[in-house]
């Protein structure tokens, strides 16, 4: 979603300024708040359930349910707008001239897509979804809202365990807290590993 | 073709817009049972539950947080920037790298390991609070300044140094206006991590630090108070998107 609304935000033909100040606005909203919002929204009497006419009873599970659409949609919602803001500052400044070459060589629409802008826009792609990996996995308050009781993810297993009465659980909450943090680390590592293969290719 | 186009935009569109649509419905719904579309009864039920559950301190406390942790972080990271980009700083990966390491290590674990410390050596809450997100914000504060320092010629401070300008005089008449556009976007993500943190102000500030976060939480993790959490959900996002208009406009106006 990022991808798409960053090439529509800096298309040379139609480009659309309505979907960049949309995404911008959308980066300052806090996740707590984007939480709220999706529960409005996706639950089962709520907003998206009266739209479409399906009654409580039939309507899926979206917030609470197996499969976290509801955390999962709210991260994508928040994190699409930030990937779009970096790509399309990316692509603003650097696509137009190349893309105009390759127009002027006889590349086609998809040709330009394919070798003209995607690879200026993959670096700042790669790292964006790294960022934004790195922050769902750190990130307490929107599945703590939006997800279920159990199996709850390590931020959230973290929190129980730090705040619960039985004091024994303390150590259990900082093995916890080192192993996400280490995970990340990880992550980080390797996509930094990748990105700097991907700068050598280019 | 232009049909197709249109209709991507449209839905790349619907996708920003449609989590904001049940919040603005919600804050002037007084009555909206299912399956009604629209609202049943409009009013400002939401706003007075919203300003009964203190959500007035708790906006100036969230305001106060968001700005001192802006006024500390953006001056540091005007620091570290400056230095970074001067290219004089021995192993300035190293240097960046620690720097940076906020954004790779999760809030919550750095909370809840320095949270027994900090209670050892008997640091206020509020205190930890700031200075645990000061540091989550130097990431952002450091970079912005990075790139604006690297853009930044030094040759119109060292003319005007010429010209007989004290050290400070430099940086008040030359830095600043120069750098203001970039010091305005520091400000702005500073402000954004202090104005938009729950979980180190839950956790190191112990429930004695109220923040419109925490409202926030509190008031959708309960079920038949909709109108309120919408009311606090906006009221939460008014003033970021009023700043970033000032920040956009401070921009504009330095490109000229």
């Amino acid at each position: 979603m990022g991808l798409c609304l960053a090439l529509a935000a800096t298309a040379a033909v139609r480009r659309s300024r309505v979907l960049g100040t949309l995404a911008a606005l959308t980066v300052p909203i806090p996740h707590l708040v984007g939480a709220a919002a999706m529960g409005l929204l996706l639950a089962d009497a709520g907003f998206l359930s009266r739209l479409l006419g399906v009654d409580p009873s039939s309507w899926p599970p979206l917030v609470g349910g197996r499969l976290w659409v509801a955390v999962v949609a709210e991260y994508a919602w928040k994190e699409s707008a930030f990937v779009a803001l970096v790509v399309a500052g990316v692509l603003s400044s650097r696509a137009a001239s190349y893309v105009e070459t390759a127009a002027l060589l006889g590349a086609g629409r998809w040709a330009r897509l394919r070798h003209v802008t995607l690879p200026l826009a993959a670096p700042a792609l790669g790292a964006t979804a790294a960022v934004s990996f790195v922050y769902t996995l750190g990130s307490y308050e929107v599945a703590a809202l939006l997800g279920r009781a159990y199996p709850e993810p390590l931020a959230v297993l973290a929190y129980r365990l730090f705040t619960s009465i039985d004091l024994a659980a303390r150590p259990q909450a900082a093995a916890v807290a080192v192993t996400t943090a280490l995970l990340a680390l990880v992550v980080v590592l390797l996509a930094l590993r990748a990105l700097r293969r991907l700068a050598v290719e280019q | 073709m232009l049909a197709a186009s249109r209709a991507g935009r449209g839905l790349l569109a619907l996708w920003l817009v449609l989590p904001a649509v049940p919040l603005l419905l919600w804050a002037f719904a007084d009555r909206w049972t299912y399956p009604a579309l629209l609202p049943q009864e409009w009013g400002v039920r939401g706003l007075a539950e919203a300003a009964a559950s203190g959500a007035g301190g708790a906006f100036l406390r969230s305001a106060l947080l968001g700005a001192v942790v802006a006024l500390l972080a953006t001056p540091l990271g005007a620091m570290a920037g400056r230095a970074l980009a001067s290219r004089q700083v021995p192993r300035s990966t190293v240097v960046l790298a620690v720097l940076l390491s906020p954004l790779v290590l999760p809030p919550f674990a750095v909370a809840l390991g320095l949270d027994v410390l900090l209670l050892r050596l008997g640091v206020p809450a509020a205190l930890g609070v700031v200075v645990l997100l000061v540091v989550a914000a130097l990431p952002y504060t450091t970079i912005t300044m990075r790139a604006a320092y690297a853009a930044h010629d030094r040759g119109f401070e060292d003319e005007a140094r010429l010209l007989g300008a004290t050290r400070w005089q430099t940086v008040r008449s030359v830095q600043l206006p120069l750098l203001a556009p970039a010091l305005a976007g520091a400000a702005f993500l500073a402000f954004l991590v202090g104005w938009s943190d729950y979980i180190v102000t839950v956790l190191i500030g112990g429930g004695r630090l109220t923040t419109l976060p925490l409202l926030v939480a509190s008031a959708a993790s309960a079920t038949g108070n909709d109108a309120q959490v919408a009311v606090l959900s906006l009221t939460s996002i008014l003033p970021p998107v009023a700043l970033l208009g000032v920040v956009g406009l401070l921009a504009r106006r330095g490109r000229r």
